[in-house]
């Protein structure tokens, strides 16, 4: 069964989720989220009315499904279109900020750093 | 002669007997665009030089007569979330606002391998996400029957460059109601082709289980010559279908004799307005009188198609949407931000809009431990019921004949504050996205002025015959050869 009808998206679940997707969150919009997701849901709680015992979850019919084409080399995209977008790069490659503690030295050509 | 009202087929015409050439069709239409839209707004990024230099390819082959085809010449602009190489893509979004592709979505490379010939990109709710085209991170798209007036969403600046004559035609997107509910506000003629019968390589994503790419034009003779060239399969999507494109255009008979159309009762329930509801049956008679039968069917589970759509939509988009991380490409902020988390929390808040913000905080709440059963599993369910009231009803009848929309165009400003209300506006078009259908939205009279949609509801690969009965009922009505009276 769903949740009861009434279900609060409350302001600590909204900044819990703002962090599980890496979202800022300023207090208003906390606020405002936490209002109008809470009536969303509530509107989609008619859910709950359907019987759906024994009907499986919808599945594409066999002709949309997954369809893997021959594994042959082809060109891909060259480095430097791909590069193209990168809001930085280094040295021929896109620049990432720190993921881990330890910052290694770099030896790499930075030419190219934007 | 005003060459930019015309259809594609009069301007095929023109230019293969040499009366007119591409360039002077597409000076006409980029004209039309600097005259109309500062007030209509349809149109991103205009590509002026691009778009001359296609068409001066297009009239060579047209000389030659080598490598011609209906839409040789033909100008058009396409939705922004179409990737166009060297041709900003944007998905009206800050977080994409300065994206340049380095590839052709399939839709694109299959129109340039036509001749046809793209002037520009068309304004769209933020990635899709909106009903109005008030998403736009840039600016709002007016509905050129009425500036006051929404165009539709989120396809909105493609139907409202068609309607304005801004375009022959125009690629749009439909992920639930996004081409036909903006043709029907605009007056035009769109299609929500079977999901998987037009690749979507190169599309950025919104919803990957409901995304369709279909044409807005003119009439319906039109949108099936352009369906005609961007569907069948490509190894570049693995969902798209295997099947054969059938010859539409050769379809298109005209003889409606021994078709069967059903009417769903829960289409026309409380809500709708008086002079919609009137438009549509007075063409449900209209098609009565050349010869179809019509009968009343049922799709019960119409009620819930809303949050069934509303809640596999944000899931989907949830995970589509974590893409944008400020690292590969897109805006990035803080630039010189030390950590990384930092960086994707700054670079997601100031790069996604109100609603982008709104759906991807459900599609995470309708998937997260505790929730995933009530919500996302349960719609996927009930999704599964939606399909087979379709199914039912197509044992029953060729195709559904139901109203776009319950209203015709809404003010500006009118719905963008209540995100519940205007995803109500969607409560006749969503269905099909999940039910797995195709429908053509084709214009089928005014209400107080403003134009009014009927749908024709096909199923799955039945665009042919949806294409035929449409096309049957424009031969004898002229409802689609109405102009908006701007400029």
């Amino acid at each position: 069964m769903a949740q009861e009808p009434g279900l609060i998206i409350d302001q600590e679940q909204v900044r819990h989720i703002g962090f599980l997707i890496r979202m800022a969150l300023t207090d208003d919009e906390v606020e405002m989220f936490s209002e109008q997701l809470s009536s969303i849901v509530a509107y989609f709680d008619r859910l709950a009315e359907v019987d759906v015992t024994d009907v499986p979850p919808y599945r594409q019919p066999p002709m949309a499904r997954a369809q893997l084409r021959e594994d042959v080399v082809c060109p891909s995209m060259a480095r430097e279109d791909f590069l193209a977008n990168a809001p930085q790069r280094l040295g021929g490659y896109v620049k990432v900020p720190v993921v881990a503690g330890v910052v290694a030295p770099v030896d790499v050509a930075d030419e190219d750093e934007g | 002669m005003a060459l930019h009202t015309l259809t594609i087929q009069a301007a095929h015409d023109l230019l293969i007997k040499g009366e007119i050439t591409s360039v002077e069709l597409t000076r006409a239409v980029l004209g039309r665009i600097a005259e109309v839209d500062p007030a209509v707004r349809a149109y991103v990024t205009v590509c002026e030089e691009e778009a001359l230099r296609e068409a001066a390819a297009a009239d060579g082959h047209l000389q030659s007569g080598e490598g011609v085809t209906p839409l040789t010449g033909i100008p058009y602009g396409v939705k922004d979330c179409l990737s166009t190489t060297g041709v900003r893509t944007t998905c009206s979004s800050a977080i994409l606002e300065d994206y340049v592709p380095h590839y052709d979505a399939t839709v694109i490379a299959r129109l340039r391998e036509a001749g046809a010939v793209l002037v520009g990109k068309q304004n769209m709710d933020e990635f899709g996400m909106g009903s109005s085209c008030e998403n736009s991170a840039f600016f709002n798209t007016h509905n050129p029957w009425d500036l006051d007036r929404v165009p539709g969403g989120s396809s909105g600046g493609s139907a409202a460059a068609v309607a304005a004559d801004m375009g022959l035609f125009s690629l749009g997107e439909d992920t639930g109601g996004s081409v036909r509910m903006p043709a029907g506000f605009c007056g035009i003629t769109g299609l929500k082709p079977t999901y998987g019968r037009v690749s979507r390589f190169g599309l950025i994503a919104l919803a990957s289980s409901f995304d369709s790419i279909g044409p807005f034009a003119h009439d319906v003779h039109d949108a099936a010559l352009v369906t005609q060239v961007i569907a069948g399969q490509d190894p570049h999507d693995s969902t798209s279908v295997a099947a054969a494109v059938p010859d539409y255009i050769a379809g298109l008979d005209r003889d409606l004799r021994g078709v069967k159309l059903g009417v769903p009762a829960e289409y026309f329930a409380e809500g709708i307005e008086p002079g919609v509801e009137a438009a549509v049956r007075a063409a449900i008679d209209h098609l009565t009188d050349l010869g179809a039968e019509v009968q009343a069917v049922s799709l019960p589970h119409t009620d819930y198609a809303i949050p069934i759509y509303y809640l596999i939509l944000t899931a989907e988009a949830s995970a589509n949407l974590a893409r944008f991380d400020g690292v590969r490409f897109g805006l990035s902020t803080p630039p010189d931000g030390a950590d990384v988390i930092d960086r994707y929390l700054q670079t997601r808040q100031k790069g996604f809009g109100d609603e982008v913000k709104r759906r991807i905080m459900l599609g995470t709440f309708a998937l997260s431990a505790g929730y995933y059963d009530a919500y996302y599993l349960r719609a996927q369910r009930v999704r599964t019921l939606l399909r087979q009231d379709f199914e039912r009803a197509f044992e029953q009848v060729d195709a559904l004949i139901a109203p776009v929309c319950p209203t015709t165009a809404f003010k500006l400003g009118e719905k963008i504050d209540d995100p519940l209300q205007m995803y109500l506006s969607d409560i006749h078009v969503v269905a099909a996205n999940p039910g797995g259908v195709c429908s053509l939205s084709v214009p089928c009279g005014f209400a107080e002025g403003l134009p009014v949609g009927m749908q024709i509801i096909g199923s799955p690969l039945g665009e042919s015959t949806v294409f035929c009965i449409g096309d049957a009922y424009q031969a004898t009505t002229t409802w689609h050869l109405g102009r908006p009276g701007i400029g």
